[in-house]
């Protein structure tokens, strides 16, 4: 097969001078129009309609911030400051006291002004039982009327997280895992 | 003083940089006699962001949500250069199913490129209906890609090594559902376009350039495929997998608009045999390289380009083997070297033309002015 | 002194009547515009305000009504306040004349399309003064444009109905209805060459697409109409739309029969028990078939707009006088043929020999005029290129 080939020129073409006399390359596109009038239409009717058919928002969304939490509601956050040292906007504020196995969680910021939403965050988090522990939900309407409504503390990413739908598949899967490993337990026992 | 007569004087007339059809923010300074372009002046830098400047002080990684920021409408194909370059710097062998997707999506965005660029270009003639018609194709690429990857216009999806996450399970056959039906709505945009008098007397003999004057000026992509010049970097310098496909490249003859917009359909279907070829083949496995998790490229440097929608992409980083983040990063941005041969495109024509022209050099004022 | 208190008051109340019908026809038919031009795309159009969106023309006529009406510092103020009011008023003029029924029409002047033609031809000034006034090179070029566009296809416009006129023998709006009726054929059958000249002619003079040059969005932002904002832009608009029906409405009446019915070749007639009933369908359906047609016409307007580009504005200047003018005097000459076969032949023998003659004509006039159109015109400047 070649590599390059000519494209197809035709430009005032003999042949096609009675088919321009007659007008007959204007009707070809008014049937074409026409014929669009009656078919289905695509527009979907947000903010009345937030999905079709068609279409619904996809898990992966990389939306609004959340921070995950297990089933007891404890966060996932091990204040590894991955996160933080990917995001590429300086975004996330983390501030921890303590030390070691002790350390708890003082602040947890992400300022969505500066969030160019690249996904890095939730790819950086080490953690990683079930979900990860910072997550993006598939809120995307994230407009406010100030800007302090942007900054993201602790607890309402942790709102964000019970909001999302991802809780409760997570929420599932976890309990889901819980009942196979009981019925292992119970394999294990019997054998 | 001298005392003016009854006489005419040429008009100036500042087109943009806010203006319905200088897609984005360019500005021209047009020196106008009637309706005649005597002379143009092309002004840019509205949109600096200085990305050059600011790749060096993010890492490797960082940077690759820079490059979506290029050419905003191609996102995929500009990770795609930008993480080939440093793959060529750190000599990563990216795995074959990486290969494969990379492959696919940087041939959907090639669709959704063009796409946008057909819409525009046909609205900014005047025939808006292409252009939602072009939309609503584009919107189930973006579909896809929002699939893919949780984003619709700035992906991030590629990384060093391979891609940042694997195909959602429905993604294959929904994409091959898109490939089946497209090129009969190709087809649809011709009936409206292609053989229309009134596009036929917009575009042919409108921005002719030649051969000789393009390469001269360094203009690339399907605009010096237009005047008949047979250079795509996916042929000539295969890249990626580029050599496994079966596709071909089309050029035109003449170098006008029309042209240019024949290449560009023709480009689009053959893209959507690649991507559907790519489909097909596509083999299981890893879709990361082991890559070390902090990415510190020895010592040297490198260029290279890819072909972007819009033409020769090419990304040129210096390493001082040290450092997490590019000593220097150099971007070769297509728009940029189009646009230059605008002024000589222009001469001569008329006010209407220079909206055609610019529709035709297919222009983002993001990668213009990074 | 009794008799004209009566006629003054009753002509008053038509015009009331008109103006009032008319208006609220543009108010719909920049629905129509908006849902046709929706549906072509696959989208819906206006949806929000009522149901179907049916209250929208009265919620863009109230926003129009309070926005802020912004005046150029620059701009030569008489003219900038006066310039819509010239637009906007011959296009309400020549409602004067148009026939909506046999028994309902404001005037019937026996030059009725000669002054049609005169007075609205005067809206262009309102135009070019808009360009004028406003100070500012985009409208400045719009206006220009507009004055060349106009006076080119207003040429084309007057020659094409000449056919037509040929056969009417008259020149009173209600005289050349009344000779279709008789005859019982429409004229677009007798003249399509002229009818789909007349059209194009039209296009232009109502800019709109594919011959919008005045106020090419794209390369013009708006055109003449740039500076202007509120109810100043709402007199363009309302012109532009007003233009639209009377095209329209003249088409109609010229060419499409006026108020006849398609189905008056079948002699019904209401019948005379229907009493009160019938009298009212007398009066009311001929105006109905008029609408009708108008409605149709404007359809098809607002159809081409949203499938066809735009053309350039020496392309505009060359389909103008190296087209349409040659086709138009083709046309008339050939009119004068046809007539002359109309009045020798019998029906089975004249059409198809009629439509034969036309279709050479179009041929011959394609080849004719192809040495100096706008086709030849980008091979041209092609061949140049080699
Ligand atoms: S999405 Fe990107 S920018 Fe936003 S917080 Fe995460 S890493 Fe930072
Ligand atoms: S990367 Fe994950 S675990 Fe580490 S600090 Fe961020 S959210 Fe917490």
């Amino acid at each position: 097969m070649e590599d390059y080939i000519k494209v197809k020129r035709e430009v005032g073409n003999r042949k096609d001078e009675m088919w321009y006399a007659f007008l007959q390359d204007l009707k070809a596109g008014l049937c074409l129009t026409l014929g669009y009038l009656f078919k289905k239409k695509i527009t979907m009717q947000y903010p009345y309609e937030k999905s079709t058919a068609e279409w619904s928002i996809p898990l992966r969304w990389r939306g609004l911030h959340a921070l995950s939490a297990d089933e007891n509601g404890r966060l996932k956050c091990i204040m590894c400051l991955q996160c933080m040292k990917i995001c590429p906007d300086h975004c996330i504020k983390i501030r921890f006291s303590g030390a070691g196995k002790e350390r708890v969680l003082e602040e947890f910021t992400v300022d969505l002004s500066r969030c160019s939403a690249c996904g890095l965050c939730f790819e950086a988090c080490p953690v990683n039982s079930i979900t990860k522990a910072i997550v993006p939900t598939e809120k995307y309407e994230l407009s406010v009327y100030s800007r302090e409504g942007l900054v993201y503390k602790k607890e309402d990413l942790l709102k964000n997280w019970y909001d999302s739908v991802k809780s409760r598949i997570a929420l599932e899967k976890a309990e889901n895992m819980k009942k196979e490993e009981v019925k292992k337990e119970e394999k294990s026992v019997e054998s | 003083m001298e005392e003016k007569g009854f006489g005419t004087e040429e008009l100036i007339v500042n087109m943009g940089p806010q203006h319905p059809s200088t897609h984005g923010v360019l500005r021209l300074l047009l020196t106008l006699d009637g309706e005649k372009v005597v002379d143009c002046e092309v002004i840019i830098g509205y949109l600096h962001r200085g990305v050059e400047k600011l790749a060096e002080n993010r890492d490797y990684k960082q940077n690759i949500i820079l490059t979506d920021r290029l050419d905003y409408l191609a996102s995929m194909t500009n990770n795609l250069a930008y993480v080939q370059a440093v793959e060529k710097l750190m000599d990563v062998k990216v795995p074959e199913r990486a290969e494969y997707i990379r492959v696919t999506v940087a041939e959907l965005q090639r669709i959704a490129s063009h796409l946008v660029w057909l819409g525009t270009h046909a609205m900014d003639i005047g025939a808006m209906t292409v252009f939602l018609y072009c939309f609503r194709e584009r919107e189930e690429i973006l579909n896809l890609f929002e699939m893919l990857c949780g984003a619709r216009l700035t992906y991030n999806y590629m990384r060093i090594g391979g891609v940042s996450c694997d195909l959602p399970d429905d993604f294959a056959g929904k994409a091959y559902k898109f490939v089946e039906k497209f090129p009969k709505l190709i087809d649809e945009y011709e009936v409206l376009l292609t053989k229309n008098r009134i596009w036929l007397d917009r575009t042919v003999g409108v921005g002719v350039i030649s051969g000789e004057d393009g390469i001269d000026l360094g203009l690339s992509g399907p605009n010096i495929r237009g005047s008949g010049v047979e250079w795509d970097v996916r042929k000539a310098e295969p890249y990626s997998i580029y050599d496994r496909f079966n596709f071909q490249i089309p050029v035109g003859e003449k170098g006008d608009t029309y042209d240019r917009y024949l290449v560009r359909m023709e480009e689009m279907r053959q893209s959507n045999n690649i991507v559907k070829q790519a489909l097909e083949q596509l083999p299981e496995g890893e879709i990361m390289a082991k890559v070390p998790r902090i990415i510190k490229p020895p010592k040297g440097e490198v260029y290279h380009s890819i072909e972007a929608p819009k033409g020769e992409l090419g990304f040129y980083i210096v390493s001082d083997g040290t450092s997490t983040s590019p000593y220097r990063l150099k971007i070769r941005p297509p728009s940029f070297v189009n646009l230059e041969s605008f002024k000589k495109m222009i001469k001569g024509h008329l006010v209407a033309d220079v909206i055609a022209i610019i529709g035709t050099l297919d222009i983002v004022l993001g990668e213009v002015d990074r | 002194m009794e008799g004209i208190v009566r006629d003054v008051i009753i002509a008053l109340i038509k015009i009331a009547i008109v103006l009032g019908g008319v208006a609220l026809g543009v108010a719909y038919s920049t629905y129509l515009e908006r849902k046709v031009a929706g549906w072509i795309q696959v989208r819906f159009g206006p949806m929000r305000v009522g149901p179907h969106g049916l209250l929208q023309p009265i919620a863009d006529g109230l926003k129009l009504f309070i926005k802020e009406d912004i005046m150029p510092r620059q701009a030569d103020k008489l003219i900038f306040y006066l310039s819509p009011v010239i637009c906007l008023v011959p296009a309400f003029a020549v409602l004067a004349v148009i026939p909506w029924g046999p028994d309902f029409y404001i005037t019937d002047l026996n030059i009725g399309l000669l002054y049609i033609f005169a007075v609205a031809s005067l809206g262009i000034f309102g135009i070019v003064m808009a360009g004028w006034a406003s100070n500012s090179k985009y409208p400045m070029l719009g206006g220009l444009r507009s004055a060349a566009q106009m006076v080119s296809y207003e040429v084309s416009l007057g020659l094409s109905v000449i056919g037509a006129l040929i056969f009417a023998e008259s020149l009173s709006m209600v005289g050349i209805v009344e000779k279709q009726m008789t005859t019982g054929v429409w004229f677009v059958f007798l003249q399509p060459v002229g009818f789909v000249i007349y059209f194009i002619c039209g296009l232009a003079e109502t800019n709109r697409l594919p011959f919008d040059l005045p106020e090419a969005e794209q390369e013009l932002v708006a055109g003449f109409h740039t500076e202007y904002s509120a109810m100043k832009f709402a007199f363009f608009f309302l012109a532009e739309y007003t233009n639209m029906i009377v095209v329209s409405s003249i088409a109609t009446t010229v060419f499409l029969g006026g108020w006849g019915s398609p189905f008056a070749f079948l002699g019904i007639e209401f019948p005379r028990s229907l009493g009160i009933v019938k009298s009212v369908l007398d009066f009311g359906m001929p105006i109905f078939w008029f609408l009708l047609k108008v409605f149709l016409l404007m359809f098809f307007m607002i159809w081409v707009r949203w499938t066809f580009p735009r053309y350039r504005y020496d392309q505009l200047m060359n389909i103008g006088w190296k087209v349409l003018l040659p086709f138009a005097i083709l046309n008339i000459i050939f009119s004068g043929l046809e007539f002359t076969l109309y009045e020798e032949l019998d029906w089975y023998l004249f059409y198809p020999l009629a439509w034969l003659i036309m279709g050479v004509m179009v041929v011959f006039g394609f080849r004719l005029i192809k040495n100096f159109d706008q086709f030849s015109y980008s091979k041209m400047r092609e061949e140049g290129i080699e």
